[in-house]
């Protein structure tokens, strides 16, 4: 079996290639990413089993001929490049939808011109919006922000797929959690760092809005298992648990009782997201037993090199 | 024209051994030519402009259409990939050079189909646009091809007659409000008050893609 990332040198994809290289079905993996969040975690810490399998191309999604190149002999695409949400950042609408929303469709425009079997596309929870009631796959999206706006239009596009070939949304909780590829700007992993080697955390908010979480390793097996699983082809939410943001300063502060916390605007309530994870898919992909937080959080500090 | 009118004439460009060919882009009432010369000749290639811009309902009107009249439909794609379709701000063109956007993503690619083929049956109408009106049924085009405009003299009235009484399918999008379908970044929803005009490339004085002002000789 051969299989494509886009995004592959990205945060999930870190994780993702990690699964799939060790996996004997998988023949080739062929990292697609532009590299346009200078991130090299993916190509670092030694050669790992199943590197032979590995190749890398730096190239853009917005580049069909590239595309269809690369796309050739592939049986299997994740698409997982995106322009990702900054908290904050008052970013040109039009690049998110330039990435998420126009090269998903390039894309798939690429993908249906190709042998390709499978197409799995990573999407986010925040196509929902606001919701404090937690929300299922019945639930009708309402996208706020641009960039899950954008995902929401890429979504649409995929799903023209559905009936030509396997594919599967997966609406990704906030991810979370160490790898080679992890990001700094997502509220977990920045609490994390910012508690140990600052010793001091820096909270938007009030801190009672609750999000949708995932860990970095189980997006990463329950993508690699959609090679394995009977889970039906669909629109899916790939949740692990809901959490206030004052309950991870909580469960940090017990680990690191010195840690302060400041709030940056605490008359602020802002908006929550929270999303019923569907346990059946969960199942399905064989995410096993949840660790409570704490645990997780432990690991992730001693994954610190001071 | 009448049907028969219509059907008598592609017979004769037919049997005078003319190569034709027809362009759509799947709006409701471009249903009715393809419905039309469906019925005289489905073998009739129907390129379909996917300039990769399509709202994704587009794309699946056409397919259903294309299996319900069982048309030869034929995807047309730019040769000048996105990534190399960006302004000096980054952003695609369509958010600065639309002129220029639809050259590359319709004008160009067309013209490398006119060049293969002799007549281009194409579903323009006179009470479409002033460019339009200036029309004539068979009218000169480059390479020494002519266009011929079946549908110049019909008016919506006739188009919503034939589509009742042959039972059309509607594009989806139309339901929920929009009234002429293009391209997604250059199509609106008119709000009140609006007219159909400004439907597409809303606030520019742009009204045609460039499919009707450059392939066409005057
Ligand atoms: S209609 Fe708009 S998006 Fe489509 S080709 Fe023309 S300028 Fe580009």
């Amino acid at each position: 079996m051969n299989i494509l990332i886009t995004g592959g040198a990205g945060y999930i994809g870190t994780g993702l290639v990690a699964k799939l290289a060790a996996d004997d079905a998988v023949k080739k993996i062929v990292l697609y990413d532009n590299l346009s969040r200078p991130n090299y975690g993916v190509f670092l810490g030694g050669r790992r089993p199943g590197a032979e399998k590995i190749r890398f191309y730096k190239g853009e999604l917005l580049d069909s001929r590239h595309l269809k190149m690369v796309l050739k002999d592939i049986d299997v695409v994740y698409h997982l490049a995106a322009k990702v949400t900054t908290p904050f950042a008052n970013a040109d609408a039009h690049l998110y939808e330039q990435v998420n929303h126009w090269g998903t469709a390039e894309l798939v425009y690429a993908v249906e011109e190709s042998n390709v079997r499978k197409f799995i596309y990573a999407s986010s929870s925040g196509v929902y919006g606001d919701s404090n009631e937690a929300v299922d796959e019945l639930s009708l999206p309402a996208p706020k922000s641009f960039y899950a706006i954008s995902k929401l239009r890429g979504e649409e596009h995929v799903k023209r797929l559905m009936n030509k070939r396997d594919t599967y949304i997966f609406r990704c909780g906030n991810v979370y959690g160490y790898n080679r590829g992890m990001r700094f700007d997502a509220v977990i992993n920045k609490f994390v760092f910012e508690a140990n080697f600052q010793k001091r955390i820096t909270v938007h908010g009030n801190g009672n809005q609750s999000r949708a979480f995932i860990h970095i390793d189980s997006v990463a097996t329950a993508l690699a298992n959609v090679l394995k699983s009977d889970l039906k082809g669909g629109v899916y939410n790939l949740v692990e648990r809901n959490i206030k943001v004052i309950d991870i300063v909580d469960e940090l502060k017990q680990l690191i009782p010195d840690m302060e916390f400041i709030f940056i605007n605490q008359h602020l309530t802002l908006h929550e997201l929270n999303v019923k994870p569907n346990e059946t898919v969960n199942q399905k992909l064989n995410l096993g037993e949840l660790k409570p937080l704490q645990e997780e959080l432990r690991e992730f500090i001693n994954r610190f090199s001071f | 024209m009448t049907f028969e009118e219509i059907k008598s004439r592609l017979n004769s460009y037919k049997e005078a051994g003319k190569l034709m060919f027809t362009s759509s882009s799947f709006q409701s009432h471009s249903l009715v030519m393809l419905h039309i010369i469906s019925r005289v000749d489905n073998t009739i290639p129907v390129y379909f402009i996917n300039t990769g811009y399509h709202f994704p309902e587009t794309i699946q009107f056409r397919d259903h259409v294309t299996e319900a009249f069982k048309l030869n439909t034929i995807d047309l794609k730019p040769e000048v990939p996105k990534h190399m379709q960006m302004d000096s701000e980054g952003r695609l063109l369509f958010t600065s050079d639309p002129d220029h956007c639809c050259y590359l993503n319709k004008t160009q690619p067309m013209d490398g189909i006119l060049r293969s083929f002799d007549v281009w049956i194409n579903g323009v109408r006179a009470d479409q646009s002033a460019v339009r009106a200036a029309m004539k049924v068979e009218q000169p085009a480059p390479y020494n091809t002519v266009r011929f405009h079946p549908m110049l003299d019909w008016n919506s009235k006739m188009i919503w007659q034939y589509q009742k009484e042959f039972n059309l399918p509607k594009h989806p999008l139309e339901e929920k409000g929009y009234v002429s379908i293009g391209c997604e970044p250059c199509t609106r929803r008119l709000d009140p008050g609006m007219q159909e005009r400004e439907a597409r490339w809303y606030g520019l004085k742009k009204v045609e893609c460039g499919l009707h002002t450059e392939l066409v000789t005057k």
